[in-house]
Formats: C-alpha cells, structure tokens, sequence
C-alpha cells in the first residue's frame, strides 16, 4: 500500500514524558468554556474579544494548531495543511475525543481475514500537530497490555468511534502502564454511550493506585494527579529532592512562554477553516432532513 | 532558597507525609550514629515507621506542582529506555509449551544469545536463538515493548514463541494477542501463526 511519505516510518518514541503535567483540560476555565459548541455559541466565551470563534476550540481541535515553533512556522504551508485535513474530514468524522476517552477505531488492514480490523482502548496520548497529529490507545486483552498508536488523518482509517466520551485528571495517562490491568481493560463488543449534546464533558476523578516498584518511568516527578502509590523509603527517595526544585525564574519568563504558545490572533486564524467547515456541515445535515 | 536536602527535609518531605518534622530532624543534625547509614535515609525510615506508608506526592500545593520541572543537574538519566531486544536480552514466552511453563514457574526467562537478522536488533517476527532452562531453542519474536510506527501495536513485554529444529512451534497454542501484521511474513513463521488464538 503505498502512503505519502509522511505517514512513513517514524520511529521517534511519541510517548515522551513531559517536563511538566499541569492538566490544562481540568483547569476550572477550561471546565468552563468546555460547554460545547456552535449552538451555544452565546453561552462560550469567544477566544479573543469580538470573534466569532468559541474558545472551546482550542481543546476541541488541538491538531489545527501548528507546531508553535518561530523557525518552522509557515503560514502558507499551514493553510495547505488545514485544507487537506478539512477534506479528510469531509470524509471521516473525527469526534470529539480527550485523553480519558474509550475509543474504537476501525481501519482497512490488508492482513486482516475482512480486511478490516478495529481496536477499542482508551486514549493515554494525544499530540502532533494538523496532519501528523496523532493518538495512542491502550488495552488490556488476555492479560496483555498492547498499545497502537493511530495518525489521525492516516487515510486508511475508516472510522473513529467515541464510546464513552470523558475526561480525566491528566493529559497523558501513561502511568496506566504500571497500574493494574483493570484500569485500562476494556471488552471490544463494548456499547457506546451516547453524550448528550450541549452538556459539559464529564470530568472523570478517579486516582489509580499504582503497582508497587519498580515501574517504567520515574512517573512521580512529573507531577501527574492521576495517581498514587505507597511511598517506600529507599536511597532513591533522597535524590527526588533535586529533581522536584522548581526552577522560580520560569514563570516569570515571558519569551519561554511566547516560544511555547501560538498567539491567539493566529489560533483565530488557524480555527477560521474548521469553523466555515462546521457551518457547511450542518447547513448539509439540515437539507437532509 | 537552596533546594536540597534541607529544603527537601524542611518542605518537601513533611509535606509529603503530612506531619511536621521534629526540630532536631530539620536542622539535618544526624538521629543515629551508625557509620554505614547515611543520615538521610536513617531519617527517613525513622520518620516513615511511624506513620502508615502510603503518602502521595500530589499532595503538595497544585500550584507549586505546576512549576514543578527537571533540574539540569540531575545526578541521574531521565532519557527513555529504547527497549531493543539484543543479546541476553530476556524474553517472555508466551506459548503453553512445557519447556516455557516450566521456565516461567521457575523465573528463569529465555535469554535472547543470537538474533537471526543483519541489525542485530529484534524486531517483530525475526528469528532468535535463546537459552532456556540449560535448553538451545530457537523462537520468533511475537511482541515487542519498542515504540512501533503507527497502527502496528506495542505490548508491555516482549514476547517470544518456541519452535523445534524442523521450525514447528513446541506447544500447541499462543495465550495472547499477536500483531496482525506478522501474517504478511512468509516462511516458517506461518506455522507459529496457525497457532494463535488471537490477532491485534
């Protein structure tokens, strides 16, 4: 099957630990302006003053924004992106999903008996940017934790189904690794429940007890709150101290923050695309109707 | 403010155990006098016996936990492991060969001496020479930990099936999923497969 190249081999390791885990999606502004979509529209604050775009966008459709890097940014090659997966999307729905969510996805598989197989998980990653963005699920099936990671705009996918859509404390649940396996099992005949439209996405709270040591990763420095695990005194527990210094001069660092963010007047440019999607969308559903 | 071992034993720590820290503990004077123990973790242990072990870390401030970030002078690596599956690598065997039951009950897992391709580095589906329980077995490599391109799943160990000298598998079935992709392999490997319960 021959595929453009950039959905070719990329061996760099997307499950990269972060240096910091503030969960941005269970911020309480976030919880706010989460309230769903284009027919709350008044309700949503807009994401900069007197747009008409809603400020949800941003957690709705992380892939439109760019890579916020000064020396690869391009706003020409950014706008072919956009139309390119505004055209996928013509085609595939791409719901709605957070990291938290149970996902089925069902892709043409030419090893496959149907050709066809599909995965149900849940969603412990979500990164990229526009036409690279992707995300990764995890199951737990006889008793083995397996893991595929799926380009979201990977044209031999068919369809992506949001089974239970929600929320959770963090935004990568890599720590599921070391938790026990009912946290992440989920049957593939699992039925999807519907979420009521216009109703905020539920946050899921609940903290899983991690297994005892040793685990994959140091998943305690990063300041997940997803989880937590009997505290063991080792020689190791001295050295954390290092490791936990916070480094006071970052927040006040405006150029760090400015290097890390896309400002909002190009995010309203980047959302402009999928919001003039939207609309045809739904002017289309309506004829059907 | 410095932030280390006082820091860590004055802040963090009481925080951490949600108690507040005797006096003498805080000025980081050593409690025991036993030359093998470093004070540090003598005080911890000491600190720790009197209370339940299980203490979270996320109970400190969120808003301190938010600036919370890697030192650059880590005395230790944070970079992620690559997983590649080379010699006297140990390896999972996930057929219910007796061979594999008998070494699995025991906690002697095959270890990988030869891998039959130009890298040296197993991936899904090459061929492995391991030893196992004194035995020389050969066996194809069926899961893989490493970080996979997209839509070809990883599993949490690294999984191996047992075959003979004539390339037939030892035991009669595999207990986990295997990557579909490894039906597009031809050769022997066919054989293993036939044998699956189940496709990823």
């Amino acid at each position: 099957m021959a595929l453009p190249s950039r959905f070719g081999i990329r061996l760099i390791s997307p499950f990269f630990v972060p240096h910091r885990c503030d969960s941005i999606l269970a911020s309480k502004a976030a919880q706010a302006i989460l309230r769903k979509d284009i027919k709350d529209v008044e309700h949503v604050p807009p994401l900069v003053p007197g747009s008409e775009i809603p400020a949800s966008y941003r957690y709705i459709y992380p892939d439109f924004l760019a890579l916020p890097d000064i020396k690869k940014r391009n706003k020409l090659a950014e706008k072919l992106n956009r139309m390119d997966m505004l055209r996928r999307r013509s085609v595939m729905e791409i719901p709605e999903f957070y990291p938290g969510s149970v996902l089925a996805v069902t892709t043409s598989d030419p090893n496959a008996p149907n050709k066809t197989s599909r995965f149900v998980g849940i969603c412990i990653c979500r990164g990229g940017n526009q036409l690279l963005s992707f995300m990764i699920l995890r199951n737990v099936i006889d008793g083995l934790g397996c893991e595929i990671k799926y380009d979201l705009y990977n044209p031999t996918i068919r369809k992506i189904e949001v089974l239970k859509l929600e929320r959770r404390l963090d935004e990568q649940l890599f720590y599921l690794r070391d938790a026990p396996p009912e946290h992440s099992t989920f049957p593939f005949d699992m039925e999807a429940t519907p979420h009521p439209e216009g109703l905020a996405v539920p946050l899921n709270e609940t903290v899983v007890h991690l297994n005892p040591f040793p685990w994959k990763t140091r998943w305690e420095l990063y300041g997940f709150r997803g989880f937590t695990y009997d505290f063991l005194p080792s020689r190791k527990v001295v050295r954390k101290a290092k490791v936990l210094a916070p480094l006071e001069w970052e927040r006040f660092d405006l150029m760090k923050k400015y290097r890390v963010q896309i400002p909002l007047e190009d995010q309203e440019e980047m959302f402009k695309d999928i919001l003039v999607h939207n609309c045809g969308t739904f002017e289309k559903k309506r004829r059907r109707r | 403010m410095k932030w280390g071992k006082e820091f860590y034993f004055s802040t963090v720590l009481p925080r951490l155990n949600r108690i507040t820290l005797p006096q003498q503990a805080k000025s980081g004077i050593p409690i025991s006098s036993h030359p093998r123990q470093s004070t540090s973790f003598n005080m911890i242990s000491r600190i720790c016996s009197a209370r339940p072990p299980t203490a979270l870390l996320h109970n400190l401030l969120p808003a301190e936990a938010s600036f919370f970030s890697l030192a650059s002078s880590s005395s230790f690596s944070t970079s992620a492991t690559l997983f590649k599956i080379r010699k006297l690598t140990r390896m999972r065997v996930v057929d219910n060969s007796a061979l594999g039951q008998q070494a699995t009950a025991a906690g002697k897992p095959a270890k990988v001496f030869h891998i039959y391709n130009k890298t040296s580095v197993g991936g899904l589906g090459d061929k492995v020479m391991c030893a196992i329980m004194g035995q020389k077995k050969r066996g194809y490599i069926v899961g893989v930990v490493r970080r996979q391109r997209d839509l070809i799943p990883t599993m949490d160990t690294n999984n191996l099936v047992l075959i003979n000298d004539d390339g037939s598998p030892l035991g009669t079935r595999i207990t986990v999923p295997i990557p579909m992709m490894l039906r597009s392999k031809r050769g022997d490997i066919a054989k293993i497969l036939s044998i699956a319960t189940r496709f990823v």
